[in-house]
């Protein structure tokens, strides 16, 4: 099961999921691939062409009762926001994506970490979503989905988390476990409301 | 805290969807059931008012008075925001790593406050026999050591 936002998002979630490429989804769904390329890049497609695509993957729709962005969408906002260096806002989507896990409690909160995300081009910020996934989800006992562990989106060496050059390095005891297994080094007090 | 305000008043910035919020008329629902109209039209989560913030003694009462400033009053709706004295008072408050950190530089360069001893001093002046936590004092050192930030334009006026 794949819920996100963006139906562009969904697909290429979808097929790198099961490791297909543009060119086997084609094959697979009779959609030629400059079209699967044109819908994962964000034109707009037709409900009946978004099931067809995701049937190609082994994936359907479903509706959650939530309006909340999951993970894959947080993390496609991430990306973008690294791309553009502007790690400032990258925070603000990361942040975004916790008040969203926070918000939503039991099950509704596991499916909005159940979508791997793609690669944000940064494996400090691949594995700071991971452990960001997975510290709310423990909170809940809720089990985690598989790609939280993987082991690509753990640092071999560990990395303080900074935003800005200023950033204070964090103590162990101010480092939520998740973060800490994941070699991210990051504050539990930049999650917190005040 | 305070992402809003910023951005609409101090410098660009990115926000998070909530709104940190108090009830000025506690028990009257109306302007909640508005919130969650107006939610629901745009397609936000209908929780975007966060209340959270009346019980985390964030907005400084007890010292210097925080001065408003009006950036938009029309149709009945006011928009008010705190002085870059006070928004940066609750920053220091705050401090969270990553968060906090640019908005303290910015408001440093912006209230033109370059040593650690004035920004203590001004801290003060909103939170009467508070200091600053060690923890707000090495991020103030780290942005005063580091290279010198030049104060933001302002975003310039509100168009709703």
């Amino acid at each position: 099961m794949v819920i996100v936002a963006a139906s562009s998002t969904l697909v290429r979630a979808a097929r790198r999921s099961r490791n297909l490429t543009q060119a086997r989804l084609a094959e697979l769904t009779g959609i030629d691939q400059a079209s699967v390329s044109h819908h994962e890049r964000g034109r707009d497609a037709a409900y009946s062409t978004v099931d067809r695509l995701l049937a190609g993957t082994g994936h359907r729709l479903y509706a959650a009762p939530t309006r909340r962005d999951d993970a894959a969408s947080s993390a496609v906002a991430i990306r973008e926001h690294l791309r553009a260096r502007d790690t400032d806002r990258a925070l603000r989507a990361l942040l975004q994506l916790n008040d969203n896990l926070t918000a939503e409690h039991g099950l509704v909160r596991g499916i909005l970490g159940l979508t791997e995300p793609e690669n944000t081009g940064d494996r400090v910020w691949d594995a700071a979503i991971a452990a960001l996934v997975a510290w709310r989800l423990n909170q809940e006992d809720i089990p985690l989905p598989g790609w939280v562990n993987n082991p690509d989106r753990t640092l071999t060496v560990p990395v303080v988390f900074r935003v800005d050059p200023a950033d204070p390095a964090p103590e162990r005891d101010d480092v939520p476990v998740e973060f800490a297994e994941r070699g991210v080094f990051a504050w539990a007090d930049t999650f917190a409301s005040v | 805290m305070g992402g809003a305000a910023l951005a609409l008043r101090y410098f660009d910035r990115g926000t998070t969807q909530d709104l940190d919020v108090l009830h000025v008329n506690p028990g009257s629902d109306e302007p909640v059931a508005a919130a969650e109209r107006v939610a629901y039209k745009r397609g936000w989560d209908a929780k975007w008012l966060n209340f959270e913030v009346t019980k985390a003694d964030a907005l400084p009462t007890l010292g210097r008075a925080v001065e408003w400033e009006t950036i938009h009053d029309a149709d009945g709706i006011v928009i008010e925001v705190a002085s870059k004295e006070a928004m940066l008072a609750m920053k220091l408050r705050a401090n969270r790593p990553g968060r906090d950190t640019r908005d303290i530089r910015l408001l440093l360069a912006l209230c033109d406050v370059h040593t650690l001893e004035d920004a203590g001093e001004l801290y003060e002046q909103f939170y009467p026999g508070d200091v600053l936590t060690p923890r707000a004092e090495k991020i103030v050192n780290a942005i005063l050591d580091g290279e010198p930030t030049v104060a933001p334009h302002s975003p310039g006026p509100i168009n709703i």
